[in-house]
């Protein structure tokens, strides 16, 4: 009943702000060109679309996107394990990753563009970026919460270190790891956007910055809607890996 | 053995320090050693002569002033209208599922994107970073809001009831108070999140502020004031966060 | 003797700098086949010897022999029980009894595959391989972690207040089991509690605990015939020794309640 009740008030109140944003400008509330309608919107998404140019800088960016990503969590799980399970390294290099973490992105791009080239390198290091840090975090939380006892009973089997690792660390933190990938995909996609707006050729990203700067209203609006939509899809899928997870694995409670 | 327990207690910070001097002993020798090409990543010293040199024109003070006087409307706003639509939404179930499809957009969306749209709709200037930044804010405002409302222990609910409690006060002195521990949360997050919009907006189209000056020494390649810059954001952003922690700490002393 | 504590201390460091004196001085010999219970009030570090035991704990002071060599890690003749259960979740009851055969390294897959069957048989739990922790009752659970450490053919076992997180009329069916289980085999037990019945119930010997710090306050031998019923409760020799215990230890518990010191 409630799930109903969401779907329906939800869809009705989306409902009233397209008509109101459609009737705007007849109602002379606003100018055209500034706030655009619905129907021009939709008019330039079908173009975009016709023209086929759309599917090759999206090509682009996702390509951008699985690089960058694949490099976060080849680098933020095994990382994020190691800083949760040995107090030392977290506690000497905390500090710094919090640093990292505070430095907006986009502020980073002179220096990144320089370093990995405009376009494609400096893509990818702001998707990383952007997506190794809830990794990295989600992974050594996850890691650290395993209740001690696990690791205990390990030991008292007679388990090594390497044992602890792959028995109880990695399993364990399974749930956790997938949810900081899901808050790193949402980052991710965040920085293949921003980084494609700062300084590329290619790329939905730069796309957004084309029809921006030629104040091309309905296929920037278009544009920035693919891009919501690309990343509910992502974030939804691992929603779904995640949620089957859970039914599977329940944790006992003590 | 004083030393020992003095180490034990404040542990986390000694070995922060630690961490952070050896980062910059490395650095400075990374650079003085030329291992990496000293222009682009600069070295300690460099950065620490060129905020001087920031601090002492005068200039430093004034990108300062303007990004905080930035940072402080938009956030304020983000949480004069944040506060109140979380509350609505958590108390009101239609109110939650008609607004829920909006924020969900303005949280799934590059919001950065819309930044030529702002241009169009509030001119270049600081109306739009402030506008940029609120809404960067008003989203975790307004759900970490609507958690701490919701998320209410229906069994202190009864509680009130069972004690008579009208609407007003079941409001001021059950519900508010229980959901402050998220709401100031919240709106931690949100103070790192406004300073993130300023410095974005202002590194795209301004002529004042931090932001600006990252842009500007970044495009001229001077990385050791573009360092120095980097540095300012994020020790504003420590403080400010850190500021509302300390708020947090008073207030939400009995959430576990 | 099977396993030996010699003047046995642990100690704690305190964040404060001082340090707290959970076990002193614990002597204590094993026969091999005994089942020895170790009863005592909460903080009277009882469980702390079963780490030393197992060596998951270095002494302080003291030493702990098994067979003769000194102790110092674990080791596949010696099997430990926890009070939490300690399951992996992620894991089946299958997977969780086949990890402590995993970690020994000794058995081809299809070896241990037909050892995890027979222990799950063994502890009742048949028809159950395949379900989850989280699907079970605590008893169930502690099976599971009963034939894990059986599973792996320990000489020793050493329980850890075992039943403390099941309900009182699960605990008394479990202790059953229990024994039942351990006559197909008697193994060296060493079974920590701070239930007096069950102490009693089970053991051949009960070493009583004293608390702040830990000491072997006094050693009683259980001489009721085996195998026994839960039956033998009622018994008068039985009501005698839980008397005898429950007026040692009373002092024990009335001096932590009161929220006073060790008495002189």
């Amino acid at each position: 009943m409630k799930k109903q009740q969401r779907l329906w008030i939800g869809g009705l109140a989306v409902i009233l702000f397209l008509a109101l944003w459609e009737a705007a400008m007849p109602l002379g509330w606003v100018k055209v060109a500034d706030v655009s309608r619905p129907t021009l919107v939709a008019k330039a998404f079908v173009e975009l679309t016709r023209t086929g140019d759309i599917f090759r800088h999206l090509f682009v960016s996702l390509q951008e996107f699985f690089i960058g990503f694949a490099l976060s969590v080849v680098v933020g799980v095994p990382l994020g394990v190691v800083l949760g399970r040995y107090r030392y390294p977290f506690l000497l290099l905390d500090p710094l990753l919090m640093a990292l973490y505070s430095t907006p992105r986009v502020a980073m791009m002179p220096l990144l563009v320089v370093a990995f080239g405009v376009g494609y390198g400096a893509t990818v290091a702001v998707v990383f970026l952007g997506a190794v840090f809830p990794i990295l975090v989600n992974t050594a939380v996850g890691v650290r919460e395993i209740d001690r006892i696990y690791i205990r009973a390990v030991h008292s089997f007679g388990g090594t270190e390497r044992d602890i690792f792959t028995k109880v660390l990695l399993p364990g933190a399974v749930p956790p790891i997938i949810t900081g990938i899901r808050l790193g995909v949402g980052r991710g996609i965040l920085g293949m956007v921003v980084g494609e707006m700062y300084a590329a050729t290619e790329g939905i990203g730069q796309q957004i910055s084309l029809y921006g700067n030629a104040f091309a209203v309905p296929e920037l609006i278009a544009l920035i809607l693919v891009v919501s939509l690309l990343g509910f899809l992502f974030v939804s899928l691992i929603r779904l890996v995640e949620d089957r997870l859970r039914y599977r694995r329940m944790e006992t409670e003590a | 053995m004083e030393i020992k327990t003095l180490y034990r207690r404040n542990e986390a910070v000694v070995l922060g320090s630690v961490g952070l001097i050896a980062f910059l002993v490395v650095w400075e020798a990374v650079s003085r050693l030329q291992w990496l090409d000293p222009v682009l990543i600069s070295s300690p010293t460099l950065v620490g002569v060129a905020l001087k040199n920031w601090a002492a024109s005068g200039a430093l003070w004034r990108d300062l002033g303007t990004s905080l006087f930035e940072l402080v409307i938009a956030f304020g706003a983000a949480a004069v209208i944040g506060i109140p639509l979380g509350v609505v939404m958590g108390r009101s179930r239609p109110a939650e599922y008609a607004i829920e499809p909006f924020l969900w957009m303005l949280y799934a969306s590059p919001t950065v994107s819309l930044w030529p749209l702002f241009i169009i709709w509030f001119g270049i200037g600081m109306k739009s970073i402030v506008i940029l930044a609120f809404l960067f804010a008003v989203v975790q405002v307004t759900i970490n809001t609507f958690a701490g409302v919701r998320g209410i222990d229906p069994m202190l609910i009864r509680c009130a009831r069972s004690f008579n409690a009208g609407r007003m006060d079941l409001f001021f002195k059950f519900t508010l108070p229980g959901a402050l521990p998220l709401i100031i949360a919240g709106l931690r997050l949100a103070v790192g999140r406004a300073l993130i919009g300023v410095i974005i907006g202002e590194l795209f189209s301004s002529n004042a502020g931090l932001g600006f000056h990252i842009s500007y020494y970044g495009a001229k390649l001077r990385f050791a004031d573009f360092f120095a810059s980097l540095l300012v954001v994020v020790l504003v952003g420590i403080l400010a966060t850190q500021a509302i922690r300390i708020v947090e700490a008073r207030f939400a002393r009995w959430k576990a | 003797m099977h396993i030996e504590f010699k003047q046995v201390t642990v100690a704690f460091p305190q964040p404060d700098g001082g340090s707290l004196i959970a076990v002193e001085n614990f002597d204590l010999q094993v026969d091999k086949g005994e089942f020895v219970t170790i009863v005592g009030p909460s903080g009277c570090g009882k469980s702390t010897m079963l780490l030393v035991a197992d060596g998951l704990l270095r002494p302080t002071q003291g030493q702990v022999f098994f067979e003769n060599k000194l102790v110092t890690a674990p080791g596949p003749d010696r099997a430990l029980v926890f009070q939490e259960f300690a399951l992996l979740p992620w894991r089946t009851v299958e997977g969780n009894v086949m990890l402590g055969l995993e970690l020994q390294r000794k058995h081809t897959p299809s070896q241990m595959r037909e050892l995890v069957e027979h222990f799950v048989q063994l502890v009742g739990l048949r028809g159950f391989e395949r379900h989850f922790p989280h699907q079970l009752s605590g008893g169930m659970r502690q099976r599971v972690g009963l034939a894990r450490a059986l599973a792996v053919n320990p000489a020793v076992l050493l329980m850890d207040e075992p039943f403390a997180a099941l309900d009182a009329q699960t605990r008394e069916i479990m202790s059953e089991e229990l024994l039942r289980i351990w006559e197909e085999d008697k193994k060296t037990v060493l079974f920590v509690t701070h239930g007096i019945e069950e102490a009693v119930y089970l053991a051949d010997r009960i070493v009583v605990m004293s608390s702040q710090p830990g000491q072997v306050k006094e050693v009683i031998r259980v001489g009721l015939p085996r195998p026994r019923s839960l039956a033998i409760k009622d018994d008068p020799e039985f009501v005698h020794l839980r008397r005898h215990i429950w007026n040692l230890l009373m002092k024990e518990v009335r001096w932590q309640v009161d929220g006073r010191g060790k008495n002189p």
